[in-house]
């Protein structure tokens, strides 16, 4: 006789448990932690290259843990910053997930900072469906990806707090219309603050660093 | 992306359940996707012959129910499907849609052939 047994597991459900195990160690700890999202190349490292400075000298400590495909060039561009740099190799997984970043953080000394950035593969689809036990979850979008990613990516932009439009120096060689994406992002989520940025110009990175620092300290 | 991997996750999933309750053959797992998930039905549904091979669900159908995105407005409370063109609120028209369905990636259910264990 055949049966029909129900079940109704989630898939994520195991991603979610352990989730939710790393947000209490953060929590502990006293570090905040921000995922970071974006399509390939939007310049996530470069961001950071450019952040972590800056929040230094408003007094945060910040530590990177980089997911990357293949390659451990981004860990190894972000090594002058002087900072605790772990790298993840995810040998062709689309996301990290949260075991990745438990077993990650065996090499990371949570005592010494304020602040953890994970930088997320880059990809708009599938990170968007793991959470990493974060604070907080950003989208960094460039400019020259064009105009309709949020309209394109809802699952990505609806599970972030924060965008920052990235490669503002590029504006006037681009389609891009920065008034067009700040309603298509605010028309998803009226909630999500946004930053524009520039990291060759190094317009706006101030003011994002900023508001960055008092939301660590906000503790 | 990752759908071999989420299927080699319901294949698990489903053999673990079925060795408690002694069922040696199964022909059809049920699956609810939700059109925000992240994964493609297609993908998944090419992914299960991979991933079952060798298994007790080898040959079996998969079924998938695309599970559109629902949500409801933080504002007013109405609950609304979003279309192509946005995701503001019929009612008061503001850009603060809660989902509350939609992400889901849930093994629903599986049909089996119990083995010889007579006493179930």
């Amino acid at each position: 006789m055949p049966v029909k047994v129900v079940i109704g597991k989630d898939l994520l459900e195991e991603n979610r448990k352990k989730a939710s195990d790393l947000r209490k160690r953060f929590a502990d700890a006293g570090v905040k932690v921000i995922n970071i999202l974006s399509a390939p190349g939007a310049g996530k490292t470069s961001l950071l290259e450019e952040t972590v400075p800056r929040v230094r000298k408003l007094g945060i400590r910040a530590g990177v843990i980089e997911g990357d495909v293949a390659t451990a060039r981004d860990a190894e561009r972000l090594s002058p910053l002087g900072i605790p740099v772990v790298q993840i190799t995810t040998l062709g997984a689309c996301h990290l997930d949260s075991a990745m970043i438990w077993t990650a953080l065996s090499e990371m000394d949570l005592s010494g900072l304020d602040l953890l950035f994970i930088e997320n593969v880059g990809n708009l689809v599938c990170p968007s469906s793991f959470d990493l036990g974060e604070d907080l979850r950003m989208v960094v979008l460039s400019t020259a990806e064009g105009s309709d990613k949020p309209a394109k990516y809802p699952a990505a932009f609806l599970s972030c707090q924060v965008v920052v439009i990235n490669k503002t120096d590029l504006i006037p060689y681009t389609d891009f219309n920065v008034e067009q994406v700040l309603a298509e992002i605010s028309g998803l989520k009226a909630s999500i603050k946004t930053f524009k940025v520039s990291c060759r110009s190094k317009e706006g990175l101030d003011e994002w660093s900023v508001w960055l620092a008092d939301w660590v300290r906000q503790g | 992306m990752h759908e071999l991997s989420l299927i080699a996750d319901v294949v698990r999933l489903v053999e673990q359940d079925a060795a408690r309750r002694a069922i040696t053959k199964i022909s059809r797992v049920e699956l609810e996707v939700g059109e925000l998930s992240g994964a493609f039905p297609h993908a998944l549904k090419a992914a299960f012959p991979i991933a079952s091979r060798g298994t007790i669900m080898e040959d079996a159908e998969l079924v998938i129910s695309l599970v559109k995105a629902d949500v409801r407005c933080r504002s007013c409370g109405r609950e609304f499907v979003p279309t192509k063109e946005g995701w503001a609120c019929p009612s008061c028209g503001s850009y603060e849609a809660e989902l509350r369905r939609g992400t889901e990636l849930q093994v629903v259910s599986y049909t089996g052939e119990e083995g010889e264990c007579p006493s179930r």
